[in-house]
């Protein structure tokens, strides 16, 4: 062992640290049930999940998350690149050299001991931590993500999957300023609820490349103020996903193509093949699990849309697509 | 490559090409054709059973190199037969192309049956006693250190964090022994442990354990340790012959020095019956006190001295274990701060 106080200490693992503070949210359609010792974390999972007031909600937790913030850590940000390696049911997320958090994804659970810094910093939690998490925890709880966004007007929704550059981001800022609500603008996540298939997002805000900017008189006197992957982007921190869930009633896959909009029927085979390149490996149970998920989204209307036209002019033909209801 | 693209909005977590799934108690699905970018399915094909304290530990890795460093660091234990593996440890060693820090920050926690250890942002060490498995990523920077100097892999850290699993009560202590009888010797830090072993060991007798020491709850015995001793900079002053047998190391604002003991240790660890537990009580100027403690002040002293809380789970093991050596005498002795008078009084109490 180290010569450090810490690990020198009797309760080097913290066994008597104390996570009085609790609340459950819907987290992307699971319950996620919420044990820290930290207001700072409750703001942070306030702003990033659906809290539940209703007591009447209460039932078995999808999963559990234990956040203990060691005051005595003195880190601050900037904080690193997120780590994320596991083995078998074991993910560790290294988020800096002290605060880290363990996912036992056989009993749905995860552990982590935080900094106060990290812990204050909402953005982060809300941006990268949170979504990184239920990125890892999603299989054992259920849930598919799709790489997709995904907008809906009331309960119905319209799924918009397609891989980087496919315009998912700027088509649904384009529903946005048609009326609809954005759930998300990149990951969605998927369910079948008792009520039938269900589709969630994240509270990451919407975010724009440079090039997609010019179509939105909102960003035309705007310069981007994030650089990601090298490019330049816009992040519409004013339009937040919406958190509540819709019931997603078609399935797009988008594809930039030619200067129109031409709009096709996607086979399933296709529609399944692109969400299972995306999806991380899990054990046979839970590919099982999945698999019901899967059969529930290919069972909607499946349309395959070339699209390279204004985005307004492609949003108008997508709605068209929506039962009469929502259109 | 860093896997992780935090900034990147199309993903959390990069694509990476696809890993060959292995089976090993758990349903794989290696036909799926998916990605796994956070190497859950990584593949350790490099497979060794660990002797550990009479226990069996399978030890997997993708690296051959590291099976040589943990059978290297535990060699003193790889001898007799080994049993069906009690227990897995499963690492994988990564190169990511990184000097050698010159410090490590490492910090811990743990749920329910579930203890982890990050050492530094991107190493870990995570045991899950309920499954009886272990598993890690570490640089492998580790490889090509000295085992038993400075930046050594955290194989003391691993032991300790899997002990209770095997049925050992791991407390912060030394022992010195002869013929498979010893004192173990306890005390708070800076009470001149080290230094007492190391000298009662230069008298003759076999240098156990100065950090810590395990009880075997199963076997009525206990075990030494193999770690380097650990001299804090002010022992060199009093030991000056130890200056050319040092490597000195740091951690946060701590210097001290690390010692090979295993030259004054058995070639085999072999189990300790203890004949008494001594604490050490340095003072200045004080009287030279050996008195034995009331059974009460024993068992709670002794308590003091377990290396770490654990779970509830294992409190019956754990008193059982410190009752079990409550049964011998348990000494307290009030020194003056030189230690030859510590080294002394245990030569007298082994005879």
């Amino acid at each position: 062992m180290n010569t450090a106080d810490d690990v020198l200490s009797r309760d080097f693992l913290h066994k008597h640290a104390e996570t009085p503070l609790g609340e459950q949210y819907i987290a992307a359609g699971a319950l996620c049930d919420l044990s820290t010792n930290s207001e700072r974390v409750l703001e942070a999972a306030r702003q990033s999940f659906l809290p539940i007031r209703d007591r009447r909600w209460e039932r078995q937790p999808s999963f559990s998350l234990r956040l203990w913030v060691d005051e005595r850590d003195t880190s601050q940000p900037p904080w690193p690149k997120p780590y994320l390696r596991g083995l078998d049911h074991l993910v560790y997320i290294g988020l800096d050299s002290k605060s880290s958090l363990l996912a036992d994804l056989e009993t749905r659970r995860v552990i982590g001991r935080i900094a106060p810094g990290l812990a204050a910093d909402t953005g982060h939690w809300r941006n990268i931590i949170f979504p990184m998490m239920m990125s890892v925890v999603a299989g054992s709880v259920g849930l598919v993500e799709l790489h997709a966004s995904c907008v809906a007007k009331g309960p119905v929704g319209m799924i918009l999957l397609g891989p980087g550059r496919s315009g998912k981001s700027t088509l649904a800022k384009a529903m946005s300023n048609a009326g609809f609500r954005v759930l998300s603008d990149d990951r969605v996540f998927c369910s079948v609820q008792q009520e039938g298939i269900r589709a969630y997002g994240l509270a990451r805000p919407l975010k724009l490349r440079e090039d997609a900017g010019i179509w939105f008189e909102e960003f035309s006197d705007r310069t981007p103020t994030d650089v990601q992957n090298g490019e330049r982007v816009f992040y519409c921190d004013r339009s937040f996903p919406s958190l509540q869930p819709c019931e997603p009633t078609v399935i797009v896959s988008l594809e930039r193509a030619g200067d129109g909009c031409s709009i096709s029927h996607a086979s399933r085979s296709e529609i399944r093949r692109q969400i299972e390149s995306d999806l991380l490996a899990e054990t046979e149970e839970i590919v099982n699990t999945q698999a019901t998920v899967i059969d529930s989204l290919l069972n909607l209307p499946l349309w395959h849309v070339e699209c390279g036209a204004r985005p307004e002019v492609i949003a108008g033909h997508l709605v068209k697509l929506l039962p009469e209801q929502a259109a | 490559m860093n896997p992780i693209r935090v900034e990147d909005g199309e993903s959390f977590i990069d694509r990476e090409p696809l890993v060959k799934t292995r089976v090993f108690g758990f349903a794989t699905n290696a036909s799926s054709g998916r990605r796994d970018p956070l190497r859950r399915f990584s593949s350790t094909p490099f497979v060794n059973d660990l002797q550990l304290m009479g226990r069996t530990v399978r030890v997997e890795s993708n690296s051959i190199s590291f099976l040589h460093l943990v059978t290297k660091y535990f060699h003193s234990h790889q001898h007799g037969t080994s049993s069906e593996a009690e227990f897995r440890w499963r690492v994988v060693c990564e190169s990511r192309g990184e000097s050698r820090p010159t410090e490590i920050p490492s910090s811990a926690f743990s749920g329910r049956l579930l203890n982890y250890v990050n050492i530094g942002q991107k190493g870990f060490l995570a045991v899950d006693q309920a499954r009886r498995q272990a598993i890690g990523y570490l640089p492998d920077t580790f490889l090509s250190e000295q085992t038993r100097f400075g930046h050594r892999p955290p194989l003391d850290t691993l032991l300790c964090l899997t002990a209770s699993s095997l049925g050992l009560v791991p407390l912060s202590g030394g022992c010195v022994s002869i013929d498979g009888r010893g004192v173990m010797v306890f005390g708070a830090p800076n009470s001149g442990k080290t230094t007492t072993c190391y000298l009662a060991a230069k008298s003759g007798l076999e240098f156990q354990a100065d950090q810590m020491v395990f009880l075997d709850a199963r076997q009525a015995n206990a075990w030494g340790e193999g770690l380097p001793a650990v001299f804090r900079p002010e022992t060199l002053h009093f030991l000056p012959e130890l200056q050319s047998q040092v490597r000195r190391s740091s951690y946060e604002a701590s210097s001290f020095y690390y010692f090979d003991k295993s030259n004054m240790q058995p070639r085999q660890a072999r189990p300790i019956s203890p004949l008494c537990s001594l604490f050490l009580q340095r003072g200045v100027n004080c009287p030279t006190v050996l008195r034995e403690m009331p059974r009460e002040e024993a068992l709670s002293q002794l308590r003091g001295s377990v290396l770490f809380e654990e779970d509830q789970g294992f409190e019956d093991q754990l008193s059982l274990a410190l009752e079990w050596l409550a049964q011998m005498p348990v000494y307290e002795l009030s020194y003056d701060s030189d230690p030859k008078i510590a080294a002394h009084h245990i030569e007298k109490l082994m005879r």
